[in-house]
């Protein structure tokens, strides 16, 4: 670890060995790579779940380059405690751990530096957080793209005005499709608390999204 | 019977994975129960808006920046910047730092007012002087502390005189004479030009190199010399009290130059 000394000692461009490239379950391998100084293991660790981890930021926080920043960030964590790393769990458990913390974090921010959006003038029934004015559009719709679109850009605003607590779960299982028991793992409660809050994130959910269903 | 039936499968119909089966007894709930149905529908064009949301992809420069990221704390660390720090932190450091700047100002206009040094001095009664050891001039650093500080050094030529200016007396021109030793035989009137120099008083002639303190507990009169050139004539002179602001430093009651006006100057 202590090699890396300037940009050009970072080679992402790996040239990994097969062995750990082709094997699925070999994060652990590739960060214990890292943890010893080899840098094309921690290149590989990002190219796998850079795309992952800047899309769940991104659904968490609805801001792509604040997305990006934390992603990074993310990596840079990882990369910095490799040395404390444990096995215990999945890596991907981990470091979605290390992502949702952030974005916990950054949303929290937010909240106290009151950030009102033009389109936020309506809070919620509990005052977390803005709601969007998202008036129903009753012209009849003439491209499925668009239809598409919209009904996108609307799911993403209704999960936006969610409470976090509500929000990283029902990410990480509808949007992510990640199993009960890793999202407990990851937001560190029980499962039955996730399931809960799932269920009650799609309420608030299908109320937010009544024009569109 | 059937309200719990209801939930239970719409909890299965929650925890169920998307496309999978439910269960054939859910299911057989699900073609008796309208209810049901509809929230089995609701729930899966939601659960499928959710899912085609799909992810984003990374910036292209992502692995760029964060090896110029992770370079540069290789090389010196992360910056101070002060909004890394946590909202407490940040308030006492911002307390901190006013308190400092509040002390000093009060620590600067202390030092600045002419008053504080008036009562400076006047705090400094001879009691202080007193507890001093005699022959420790040198470890009185501040000069304007000393008030009266005429030490008198054993085995010294002043000793007689102060000895004698101490207890009240008026040292015979004799001694005085023998005492100056080389300007013994000198009768020339000698003046000093205070407006160019430093006043002396004579029992300081020992330290005068090294203190120049006056006392300040004079009165407003003016100060009357007599002067004896030793053949007979005698001249007095009344001098003005001298104050620089609003602290006198001639004093007429002082009894060393008033002893030593006499037959020294």
């Amino acid at each position: 670890m202590d090699t890396l000394s300037t940009i050009d000692n970072l080679t992402f461009s790996a040239t990994l060995r097969p062995d750990v490239v082709t094997d699925p379950t070999s994060d652990h391998a590739l960060l214990e790579a890292t943890r010893i100084g080899d840098e094309d293991a921690f290149a590989e660790l990002v190219s796998r779940y850079r795309n992952q981890i800047t899309s769940y930021i991104y659904r968490m926080t609805n801001d792509y380059d604040g997305a990006v920043d934390l992603a990074q960030e993310t990596f840079v964590r990882v990369y910095r405690a490799a040395d404390r790393y444990q096995t215990t769990y999945a890596f991907s458990t981990y470091i979605y751990r290390i992502a949702t913390n952030l974005a916990i974090s950054e949303l929290r921010k937010r909240k106290r530096r009151k950030l009102v959006s033009l389109t936020g003038f309506f809070q919620s029934k509990d005052g977390s957080e803005p709601q969007e004015f998202n008036p129903v559009d009753d012209k009849p719709l003439v491209d499925k793209v668009m239809v598409a679109d919209e009904r996108r850009l609307a799911v993403q605003r209704a999960i936006s005005t969610l409470p976090e607590k509500y929000r990283a779960p029902l990410i990480l299982r509808d949007v992510d499709g990640r199993s009960y028991d890793e999202i407990s793992r990851i937001l560190e409660t029980s499962e039955g608390t996730v399931k809960s809050r799932i269920s009650r994130a799609r309420g608030f959910l299908r109320e937010k999204m009544s024009a569109y269903l | 019977m059937r309200k719990m039936n209801c939930r239970s499968v719409r909890r299965e119909i929650e925890e169920a994975p998307l496309g999978n089966l439910l269960s054939a007894s859910a299911s057989d709930h699900l073609r008796n129960c309208p209810e049901c149905n509809l929230f089995r529908d609701d729930r899966l064009k939601l659960r499928e808006m959710l899912s085609s949301l799909g992810g984003v992809e990374a910036p292209g420069d992502f692995d760029f920046r964060l090896r110029a990221r992770l370079a540069n704390e290789k090389r010196g660390g992360q910056p101070f910047v002060m909004r890394n720090l946590s909202f407490g932190f940040r308030s006492a450091a911002v307390v901190a730092t006013l308190l400092l700047i509040g002390s000093a100002l009060l620590v600067v206009s202390l030092r600045t007012s002419p008053n504080s040094q008036l009562s400076a001095n006047g705090t400094k009664s001879p009691g202080v002087e007193q507890s001093r050891p005699n022959g420790q001039v040198g470890n009185v650093p501040p000069q304007q502390d000393r008030v009266d500080v005429n030490p008198v050094m054993p085995g010294s030529v002043e000793t007689k005189e102060r000895v004698a200016i101490d207890r009240g007396l008026r040292p015979r021109r004799t001694e005085l004479a023998a005492n100056r030793g080389d300007r013994g035989g000198n009768r020339r009137l000698q003046t000093l030009d205070t407006g160019i120099s430093l006043a002396r008083r004579p029992g300081d002639a020992m330290n005068a190199k090294s203190s120049n303190v006056f006392p300040i507990n004079a009165s407003n009169q003016s100060l009357k010399v007599s002067l004896d050139d030793g053949s007979g004539s005698s001249r007095t002179i009344s001098v003005p009290s001298v104050s620089f602001g609003s602290q006198r430093v001639l004093s007429p009651g002082s009894s060393s130059l008033v002893a030593a006006a006499r037959s020294d100057w």
